[in-house]
């Protein structure tokens, strides 16, 4: 059994190896239109912000483990930011945004074969928008590992990811951004990624979590092992929240800085409404539920970042906050699902109402089309 | 509609991958792992001295 999958890595790395060595030939010749230096600098930062959330999640995640667990979550973020690097040049960028198919890209892009440094027109260029989006990938993937924590072998884990970004990832990306069904048949509004990163996520953690089964009960019952870590990466998540949602608009414009605001006024208000629920259901608040609460109303803004009006993503976020809170208390409580660090109570649940919440309300003037209460009907839903 | 779309492909994709995987290897450590942690079990790497 051994043999055989070093037999099948090794020809996956070489059959890799060859087609590489057989696109890299075929770069294209650089563009000479004019360039947004201000865009081009502001979306490369974006990126490091973005990929500054994978360390983050490590923190965030290996910190409310137990100390035996540290360095596990931190080998399974460091292999998810490996493979969804190379699954990403490799096919998923093709797959993503290689045509305007209804359910796939191509593969005319594949190791980003095709793509040019040089940006034109105002915009940035195709390798720096591939390059954005990776990080996102790697992050989607980190996000993921939280559920199944503790329990899952590393190998496993290794090969779910390789497959997963392919046959997941890569799809929902296409489908929300890449002028998939999604965008072709319903009118979606997805600004930063409510659906493709955090529901997405959410929802593969249940899965995983749901077919490993739940941890021991004692293992279940131990206690965050480090509460700095676990803030240190709350804050590492938070501020590279700031280049994922004021990023998206992959230019540095007037969006990009509506984004950045809700972004924080949204992170805020999701903190304050955890917290108050929690104190009025359990009577005492701590580090956990502080940083639980910010990163669920950053969740919740996620879709909608650029979409909605300032007292808007103060709504959206208080109400991701109590929401996660309360979806938390029912999956922990009532359900035998053992999601050991909330993937789907924060991200799946706060996503689902980021994309809700974006449909009631978004205005026309920043978004196109009118949510329910500035349109009065469901756009959400509706074909355009 | 999106959403639930999103819910019902994710949540089966991933649920047929790790299936399958499940059929070549082990995807979980044994309960007596599990209590000594995986930093030492699989990683040999203790975070903490």
């Amino acid at each position: 059994m051994r043999k055989s999958f070093k037999m099948m890595a090794a020809v996956m790395v070489l059959a890799t190896a060859m087609v590489a060595m057989v696109l890299t030939s075929q770069n294209s010749a650089a563009d000479t239109g004019s360039a947004d230096s201000g865009s081009i600098s502001w979306i490369m930062v974006s990126s490091a912000l973005v990929f500054a959330m994978v360390p983050g999640v490590a923190f965030f995640y290996g910190g409310m483990l137990r100390r035996q667990s540290m360095s596990s979550m931190i080998a399974q973020t460091l292999a998810a930011i490996s493979i969804m690097s190379i699954s990403w040049i490799a096919v998923g960028y093709s797959l993503a945004f290689g045509s305007d198919g209804a359910i796939i890209g191509n593969l005319q892009h594949l190791f980003f074969g095709g793509l040019t440094e040089e940006a034109s027109g105002g915009a940035i260029s195709t390798l720096e928008f591939a390059t954005f989006q990776m990080m996102f990938a790697i992050v989607t993937a980190a996000l993921v590992l939280g559920a199944c924590a503790e329990r899952i072998r590393f190998n496993a884990i290794v090969w779910f990811l390789i497959i997963w970004s392919v046959l997941v990832y890569a799809p929902m990306a296409h489908w929300v951004w890449g002028g998939g069904w999604f965008d072709q048949f319903l009118t979606v509004l997805d600004f930063a990624g409510g659906t493709v990163v955090h529901i997405c996520a959410g929802v593969t953690g249940l899965a995983l979590c749901i077919f490993v089964g739940p941890r021991l009960s004692g293992t279940r019952k131990a206690r965050a092992h480090s509460i700095p870590f676990a803030f240190l990466g709350a804050m590492l998540l938070w501020i590279g929240w700031f280049g994922f949602n004021g990023g998206s608009s992959a230019l540095a414009d007037g969006t990009a800085v509506h984004a950045f605001f809700t972004t924080q006024a949204a992170g805020a208000c999701g903190m304050a409404a955890w917290a108050i629920v929690q104190y009025i259901k359990v009577g005492r608040v701590g580090v956990l539920g502080l940083i639980a609460g910010g990163i669920s109303g950053l969740v919740a803004i996620t879709p909608g970042a650029a979409y909605v009006g300032f007292v808007e993503s103060m709504v959206i976020g208080a109400v991701g906050g109590a929401l996660c809170f309360m979806a938390v208390r029912i999956i922990r409580s009532k359900t035998k699902f053992d999601d050991a660090l909330d993937v789907f109570g924060v991200h799946g649940v706060g996503g689902i109402w980021g994309a809700i919440s974006t449909g009631i309300f978004a205005k026309s003037s920043l978004a196109g089309v009118d949510g329910l209460i500035y349109g009065g009907v469901w756009t959400c839903s509706s074909d355009r | 509609m999106a959403v639930l779309a999103t819910i019902v492909f994710c949540f089966a994709m991933s649920y047929a991958i790790i299936w399958l995987i499940s059929k070549f290897m082990k995807v979980r450590i044994p309960e007596d792992e599990e209590s000594i942690g995986q930093d030492i079990v699989e990683h040999g790497e203790p975070a903490y001295l």
